[in-house]
C-alpha cells in the first residue's frame, strides 16, 4: 500500500508514461488531428501490433554528472550560466550533453525522509497492476530501422501475472484500461534500434480516490528495442509543474516538516521554463524496462 | 499365451480383413520389442482402405479367449465420480485414500492389481462417514436421499426403502433382502442409541459406501469354459466406468438389471446413449489423464529460479489445455484422433497464452486460440502438459520425452535405465553448450545407446522447448539443432515431427490398445492382439473417430466376455 505522504510522488511517477498527446484520441478512438500532415500513417490493415507493457519502473538517476534523459529544453546548461534556470544539466552514458534529470538531484534529498522507498512504491503498482503502462507499436517491419511507426499508448488493468521472479511475466495478456484514453503518435521512426518521439503528456491517474490530472511538459520517449523483439528500455523524459506538485501535495495529510522541505526545495531545483518563462518545472526522468505482451484477443 | 498363437490364427483366415487383423498384431507385436533396432518393417497403417483406395468391409471380430477376470478395486477418479452421481448437492469428497497404482502406464490396470491395506481400509471407513454425515446434514441431499419419511428413529422399513435403493445404486446390482435387511437393522439399532433416524442412517449410508460392493468392480462373468460373458449387470458397470468413469445411471442399470443389455443392439443403444450425455466428457477425460499421467501435473515441481513462468497454478492449467483439446476433438468435432497431434487449434489460460507467446481469449478461464506457425508449436506434444511432465525438475530432457513418444504413443517397450547405471549427463560446457552434444555420452556408449538411440533422437527434436515447454532457439547461447528421424523418416522440429508420429502406422494400434485395456482393466494376452488390431482397423475406417472406436470396443468379444476364473 502506498502511504498517504507518497501518493502524490507516487502520482507524479506515474503520469509520465500515461498519455503522450501529439495527435490524441479520443475515448471512441477518434484520433484529433496535430494540424501536421504525418509523413506516414496508421496501418491501414489490421496486422497486430508489437504490444509490449511495463515491467520495471524507476527513476534515472544521476551518477558522476551521467545519467540517461533527454535534453528537453534545448540547451546543455552549466551551473549559474544563466540557462536552464541555472541549473546544471548532466550528460547520458553516450556522452551526449544537456541532459535534463533535476528529479534526481532531488531523490537523496526525498529519501532521507519518510518518503525513502518511493522508487520501490513505484515499482510496486506495476506489480499490483494499478500502473500497467503499455504500448503499441503498429507498422513495425525492423526492430532495427524503420521509417513509418506508430505508437498507441495506454495502460492495463487487472492483476498481473507474475513470474516466479516476482515482475510482471512477459508474453501475457491484458485488458486495455476502458477509462484511458488511447494516444497515438504517428510517423515515429525506428534508427538504430531506438524509437524516439516526443509528445505532451497528460496524467490520469485515480489514487487514494483522487483524479489526479498532471501535466508533463515537453514529454520524450526513447526506447531502445531488442533485435528479437524481447525487450524494450526505455526513458521517458518531461517536465512536472512546481505549482501543480505542490498544489496536489497539499491535498494529502502529509508530515508537514515534509511539505515545508518539498515547499522549498521543488521550487529551487526547478530547470525548466514554463510556457510564461518563469522557472517552475522540474524535470524528471523515468527508466523503465517493456516486455512483450497481448491484449485479450489480439492487439485490436 | 505365446504372441505367435493369435498370428497363427490370423494366418489360417485368408480374407483381406484378416490381413489386416494380421497387420495390426504385427504392428502391436512389433512395439512390444525390446531395445534394439527402431521397427523400420512396421506395417504399414490399417487406414480401413485396400491397396486400390476403395474402403473395404471389415470382417467379423476374431475369435478370443480374453484373459482371466480381475476384482478391480474404484479407482479415486472413480469414487469421487460416484459418489458425486449418487448424492445431490454439494458433496467433499475425501481423497485421502488408498493410492492408485499405474501398472503398464493405467491405473485402470493397477485398479486390477491392487490391495488394500488395514490403513487405508481406515481411509475408506473415515472418508465414508465423512460423505455419510454431509448428505444427512444437508437438507437438499438429504431429501434427494431419504424417499420415505421416518417414523420414528428406528424405523427398519423406511431404512430398508432407502438403503435399498443406495445399495442398488453404489453397488451396481439388484441387492438382496438379506442384504437390505442387514443395513436396516444397522440403521435401526443406531438410530434407537441415538434416538435420532438420521443418526443411524449416517451408519447406515456409510455401511455402503465401505462395502466391497462398492469399492470393488466384480466382473466375473458367468458361465464356465475359456471364453465366458460378463453378467449383463456387470457389462452395464463395464460399460459406464469406461465412458462415464463412473456408476451406471437408472436408466442402464434398469436394462442392465433387465437382461437386455446382453442384447448387441441395446448394448450399441446404451454406449451411445452414454456417449452422448455430459458424463461422457468426464469419462474421456480421465482416460486421457491416465494414458499421458496428466494427473501427476498438479502440483509438478519445477525450479523457480530456472522457469519463470512455473507459477504453481501452471501445471494445472496445463492438463486443463490438453483435456479440453481432447473433449473438442472426440465430441465436438468427431474428428480424426491423430489431428491431436497436428492440431494448431489450443486451449489455454492466460497463463499457458503466457508461457506460449499468444494472445489468450480471455481473461479468466480457458479459451480458444490458432497457434501460428512460427511459433514452432502444435499439437499435443507443443502442449505444456507433455513437455512439463517428461522433463526434468531443472532442465528439458530427450531422454523421457522420447520415450513417452515410444511407450505412450507408438506402445513400443522402452526398458527403464538397469539400478546400477549413473544415468547423469555432463553438465553443459563451451563444447557441449547443448543437450544434443551433451547426450553423445548415451550414444556413444553401446551399453547406453542400444535404447537412447530409440528415444534421444526423437526427443531432441522438442529440445527448442525448456523444461516447461516455453519455446527457445538457443541453449547456453548456441543455437539448438532440433532435427532428427524418426525410424527412418526424417523431421526438422518438433513441428515437423508432428506430422511423422500422425501419419505412423503405429499410432491408431497403440491407442487403440490403450482403450482396451482401460476398458477391461488388464494387459491384454497374445489372443487379444489380434481383436485389438481388429479393433484398429475399424478406427481407421471410420476416419479414427475416437467415439467410434469407444463404441466398437465395448461391442468387441474381448470386452463383453472374460476368461476362466483363477
Amino acid at each position: 500500500m502506498r502511504s498517504p505522504l507518497l501518493a502524490p510522488l507516487v502520482a507524479m511517477s506515474l503520469l509520465g508514461a500515461c498519455a503522450p498527446a501529439p495527435k490524441a484520441a479520443d475515448q471512441a478512438g477518434a484520433a484529433v488531428d496535430s494540424g501536421e500532415a504525418p509523413t506516414c500513417g496508421l496501418p491501414e490493415d489490421d496486422a497486430p501490433g508489437h504490444v509490449f507493457v511495463v515491467q520495471q519502473l524507476g527513476f534515472a538517476r544521476v551518477a558522476d554528472g551521467v545519467a540517461w534523459g533527454s535534453d528537453l529544453d534545448g540547451v546543455a546548461s552549466a551551473a549559474g550560466d544563466g540557462t536552464g534556470c541555472g541549473k546544471p544539466d548532466v550528460v547520458d552514458p553516450e556522452g551526449t550533453p544537456g541532459i535534463d534529470n533535476a528529479f534526481a538531484g532531488l531523490l537523496p534529498a526525498l529519501e532521507a525522509t519518510e518518503a525513502a522507498a518511493i522508487s520501490a512504491l513505484l515499482q510496486d503498482s506495476v506489480i499490483a497492476g494499478e500502473l500497467l503502462i503499455t504500448f503499441e507499436l503498429l507498422g513495425l517491419d525492423d526492430t532495427v530501422d524503420d521509417s513509418c511507426v506508430s505508437v498507441v499508448f495506454g495502460e492495463a488493468v487487472g492483476a498481473p501475472l507474475l513470474g516466479t521472479d516476482g515482475q510482471v511475466l512477459a508474453g501475457q495478456s491484458f485488458t486495455r484500461d476502458p477509462a484511458d484514453p488511447v494516444v497515438v503518435v504517428e510517423a515515429a521512426q525506428v534508427e538504430g534500434g531506438r524509437l524516439i518521439f516526443d509528445g505532451e503528456f497528460t496524467v490520469g491517474l485515480q489514487i487514494l480516490d483522487a483524479d489526479l490530472q498532471i501535466p508533463v511538459t515537453n514529454g520524450r520517449v526513447r526506447l531502445d528495442l531488442a533485435p528479437d523483439g524481447s525487450a524494450a528500455v526505455g526513458h521517458l523524459t518531461g517536465g512536472l509543474s512546481v505549482p501543480l506538485m505542490l498544489e496536489e501535495i497539499d491535498k494529502y495529510g502529509i508530515d508537514p516538516a515534509v511539505k515545508d522541505l518539498l515547499r522549498t526545495v521543488l521550487p529551487a531545483v526547478a530547470d525548466l521554463s514554463g510556457p510564461d518563462g518563469s522557472c517552475d518545472q522540474l524535470s524528471v526522468v523515468f527508466e523503465f524496462i517493456a516486455v512483450p505482451a497481448f491484449f485479450y484477443g489480439g492487439t485490436d | 499365451m505365446s504372441a505367435s498363437a493369435p498370428l497363427r490364427s490370423a494366418l489360417g483366415r485368408p480374407a483381406p480383413s484378416a490381413r489386416r487383423a494380421l497387420r495390426g498384431a504385427l504392428v502391436l507385436g512389433l512395439g512390444l520389442s525390446a531395445c534394439g533396432d527402431p521397427p523400420k518393417d512396421a506395417a504399414p497403417a490399417d487406414d480401413g482402405e485396400e491397396e486400390t483406395g476403395e474402403p473395404v468391409e471389415r470382417g467379423p471380430a476374431p475369435e478370443v479367449t480374453p484373459g482371466a477376470p480381475a476384482l478391480r478395486r474404484l479407482t479415486q477418479s472413480q469414487y469421487e465420480n460416484a459418489l458425486r452421481d449418487m448424492f445431490a448437492g454439494e458433496l467433499y469428497v475425501p481423497t485421502n485414500l488408498e493410492p492408485d497404482n499405474d501398472v503398464e502406464g493405467l491405473l485402470s490396470v493397477g485398479a486390477s492389481t491392487t490391495s488394500v491395506s488395514a490403513y487405508g481400509v481406515e481411509l475408506y471407513e473415515a472418508a465414508a462417514l465423512t460423505v455419510a454425515e454431509q448428505v444427512l446434514a444437508s437438507p437438499e441431499a438429504k431429501a434427494a436421499l431419504l424417499s420415505c419419511t421416518p417414523t420414528g428413529p428406528d424405523d427398519s422399513t423406511c431404512a430398508a426403502e432407502v438403503l435399498g435403493a443406495l445399495a442398488r445404486r453404489a453397488w451396481r446390482r439388484p441387492v438382496s433382502a438379506a442384504e437390505v435387511g442387514r443395513l436396516a437393522e444397522l440403521v435401526a439399532q443406531i438410530g434407537a442409541a441415538e434416538g435420532s433416524f438420521d443418526a443411524g442412517m449416517v451408519y447406515g449410508v456409510a455401511a455402503v459406501l465401505q462395502s466391497p460392493h462398492f469399492l470393488y468392480r466384480r466382473e466375473h462373468g458367468e458361465g464356465t469354459g475359456a471364453v465366458r460373458p460378463v453378467t449383463s449387470v456387470e457389462l452395464a458397470s463395464r460399460l459406464s466406468f469406461l465412458l462415464w468413469n463412473s456408476i451406471p445411471d437408472e436408466e442402464l442399470l434398469a436394462v442392465a438389471e433387465s437382461g437386455a443389455l446382453l442384447d448387441e443392439a441395446v448394448l450399441e443403444e446404451q454406449a451411445r446413449r452414454l456417449l452422448a450425455h455430459d458424463n461422457a466428457r468426464r469419462g474421456l477425460r480421465n482416460l486421457f489423464d491416465e494414458v499421458f499421467h496428466l494427473y501427476n501435473l498438479p502440483g509438478i515441481n519445477k525450479d523457480p529460479l530456472v522457469f519463470l513462468n512455473a507459477d504453481p497454478e501452471l501445471g494445472a492449467s496445463a492438463r486443463e489445455e490438453t483435456l479440453l483439446g481432447v473433449e473438442a476433438m472426440v465430441f465436438d468435432d468427431d474428428g480424426d484422433f491423430r489431428d491431436l497431434l497436428t492440431t494448431e487449434r489450443a486451449f489455454v489460460d492466460r497463463r499457458l497464452a503466457a508461457l506460449y507467446g499468444v494472445a489468450a481469449a480471455t481473461p479468466e478461464g480457458f479459451g480458444e486460440v490458432y497457434l501460428p506457425a512460427e511459433l514452432g508449436r502444435r499439437g499435443l506434444l507443443g502442449q505444456a502438459s507433455f513437455l512439463m511432465l517428461q522433463s526434468h525438475a531443472t532442465s528439458s530432457s530427450a531422454t523421457k520425452r522420447g520415450v513417452f513418444v515410444r511407450r505412450t504413443l507408438l506402445c513400443q517397450e522402452i526398458p527403464a535405465p538397469p539400478a546400477d547405471v549413473d544415468t547423469s549427463i555432463p553438465e553443459a560446457d563451451a563444447t557441449s553448450p547443448t543437450l544434443r552434444e551433451r547426450l553423445q555420452t548415451h550414444l556413444s556408449d553401446p551399453y547406453c545407446a542400444s535404447c537412447h538411440q530409440l528415444t534421444d533422437p526423437i526427443g531432441l527434436g522438442f529440445e527448442n522447448f525448456d523444461g516447461i515447454g516455453k519455446w527457445r532457439l538457443t541453449e547456453n547461447g548456441a543455437t539448438i539443432d532440433a532435427s532428427g528421424d524418426l525410424d527412418g523418416v526424417a523431421f526438422a522440429n518438433a513441428w515437423q515431427m508432428a506430422e511423422v508420429l500422425h501419419d505412423s502406422p503405429l499410432l491408431g494400434p497403440c491407442f487403440t490398445r490403450h482403450v482396451y485395456r482401460y476398458g477391461v482393466g488388464r494387459v491384454e494376452n497374445g489372443d487379444e492382439l489380434a481383436l485389438i488390431g481388429w479393433l484398429n482397423e475399424g478406427f481407421a475406417g471410420t476416419g479414427y473417430s475416437f467415439r467410434e472406436l469407444l463404441v466398437d470396443t465395448v461391442l468387441s468379444p474381448g470386452f463383453r466376455n472374460v476368461g476362466e476364473l483363477q
